[in-house]
């Protein structure tokens, strides 16, 4: 029985999002500023940006001012309204050699080429309420960049030298021959147009490729992909993973200028990338280290980490565990789709369900019918 | 040549981290010259390739962009800015055409206008790479006596 639509209910309709709108509206607090959603709330934003798969902090600022911070919803807002723009062009590939570095730490090796640096982070700190907070003002935020701002200021500070660029920690490994080269596990052979999937002009398919994966990963929700990695991490696999290198901070995005066809900056987003080393011992082969990869819109350190722990989980040879069954992992990681799906089972199912209904009411009259034989008890 | 061109693009970087108050001003020194919009700001999506640490290319999402094409004198001007920034996007195509033309005040006075606007995002961002570079850490292994 295939579904089948209702009709009618306009007038409902159309006042339920006028109280929706109400709900949120109703207090008497200021109303919220995009521009202070998109500063204040960045983690939100970039958060919305990375699933929604659009690189716009202020749209992401907007849609999350319209949901009234469903990340969901927002995500969702960016998805339909990048469907109403032309695709003008697509940027170079690069590594992320170049990426301005505002944090990156290993966990395998204390000293690393570079150094270690700690930048924006709260891993280190209490999760205590900061009462202070309540009486937030413009003058003690100019009070706090001051203080902030007062040793740093020549000649007090002097700068150790800070490298524009960060070698690889990987590099290491690479060099001493304790990496795995190639990608483990099954890749097909061949990759689609012009050797990148992109999922947003053809649908996934499996077995997908490298390319396909990774899109599909960078723009998963982070909690679908948390899911699946901690089920991994917790035992339910077998990687045990050991963060390389994790490295937040700004890739400049270069297009070829199409008058004198040179690489051209065009301006930087933000990324966190996720480097995990695993050991791995092939049949017959001698052990090497092998690589997980995360990279993602925004700073979302956990969706990073995950994205990595998943792409190395992924390249098992067989897969026994959800977290290594790539099928598994990239059809349920879409936080629209998932979304989507669950969210539809609240439309009306009228017809469908009176047809289970009537289903079942005849399969109970039918054993009704033979419990009333002799020598069958009737449970109901 | 390419170096008067990297200096091209470096400049209509500068652009796109301008307030619309000094975009508008530099859009005022520009007024004498004249600029016709051959492509008028539009916005689009760029897609995002980037690379892994396999060396696999693949798509990392969308980022919206605005373009915009000019032409002063017969020189071809073009920008691309992230976000819809149709303003700035004319500035910068403007700026592009008018640096490769011959007209030397009035490419001095614009040089001039972009280097006061560059040295002050330079001063904010070598601010914050100083805070950040005082996060450097050390850590010592705690070894059991």
């Amino acid at each position: 029985m295939g579904y089948v639509a209702v009709k009618g209910g306009t007038e409902a309709i159309e006042n339920a999002g006028k109280l929706l709108t109400y709900e949120r509206i109703k207090g008497n607090s200021e109303p919220l500023g995009v521009e202070q959603i998109k500063e204040q709330l960045n983690f939100l934003v970039d958060r919305v940006m990375g699933e929604g798969s659009l690189y716009a902090p202020d749209l992401a600022a907007l849609a999350i001012k319209q949901s009234a911070g469903d990340t969901f919803e927002a995500s969702f807002m960016l998805r339909a309204y990048r469907t109403t723009l032309p695709r003008v062009g697509y940027s170079i590939p690069k590594s992320t050699k170049e990426m301005r570095v505002i944090r990156r730490i290993s966990a395998a090796f204390k000293d690393i080429p570079g150094g270690q640096i700690l930048g924006p982070t709260s891993d280190y700190t209490l999760r205590l309420l900061d009462f202070e907070l309540l009486n937030d003002s413009k003058g003690k935020r100019e009070e706090c960049i001051r203080e902030l701002f007062k040793d740093i200021e020549p000649p007090a500070f002097s700068l150790q030298p800070f490298p524009e660029s960060f070698p690889r920690v990987i590099e290491v490994l690479r060099k001493e021959g304790l990496l795995a080269e190639a990608v483990g596990g099954k890749q097909p052979a061949v990759n689609n147009q012009n050797g990148i999937f992109d999922m947003t002009r053809q649908s996934l398919t499996f077995p997908a490729s490298r390319s396909a994966a990774m899109q599909t990963m960078a723009r998963g929700e982070t909690g679908g992909l948390l899911l699946l990695a901690y089920s991994n991490m917790r035992g339910y696999g077998d990687i045990h993973p050991t963060i390389g290198e994790l490295r937040v901070g700004y890739l400049p995005v270069k297009i070829k200028h199409p008058h004198t066809s040179k690489p051209y900056t065009i301006g930087e987003v933000k990324v966190t990338e996720a480097e995990v080393i695993a050991k791995f011992t092939a049949k017959n082969k001698k052990p090497k280290f092998t690589l997980g990869y995360g990279l993602c819109f925004g700073h979302n350190e956990t969706k990073a980490i995950s994205m990595a722990v998943l792409d190395r989980a992924m390249q098992a040879e067989e897969p026994k565990m959800a977290s290594e069954n790539k099928e598994f992992v990239l059809s349920h990681i879409d936080g629209i789709e998932s979304m989507g799906f669950c969210n539809h089972y609240k439309l009306p199912h009228y017809v469908t369900f009176q047809s289970d209904l009537d289903r079942l009411k005849k399969a109970q009259e039918e054993t009704r019918a033979e419990s009333l034989e002799s020598g069958v008890r009737d449970e109901v | 040549m390419a170096d008067s061109e990297e200096k091209r693009m470096d400049f209509q970087l500068v652009i796109t981290k301008m307030d619309d108050s000094s975009v508008k001003e530099l859009m005022q020194l520009l007024s004498t010259e004249k600029i016709i919009i051959t492509k008028s700001p539009e916005k689009g999506l760029l897609m995002m390739s980037a690379r892994d640490s396999f060396d696999t290319d693949f798509y990392l999402g969308e980022i919206l962009v605005t373009e915009a094409a000019v032409e002063s004198q017969g020189l071809k001007g073009y920008a691309m800015v992230m976000g819809d920034e149709p303003g700035k996007t004319l500035a910068a195509a403007s700026v592009d055409a008018i640096l490769q033309a011959d007209n030397g005040d009035l490419k001095q006075a614009v040089m001039d206008f972009i280097a006061v606007q560059a040295k002050e995002t330079t001063e904010a961002d070598e601010m914050e790479r100083r805070l950040i570079a005082k996060t450097r850490v050390s850590f010592e292994t705690m070894v059991e006596g």
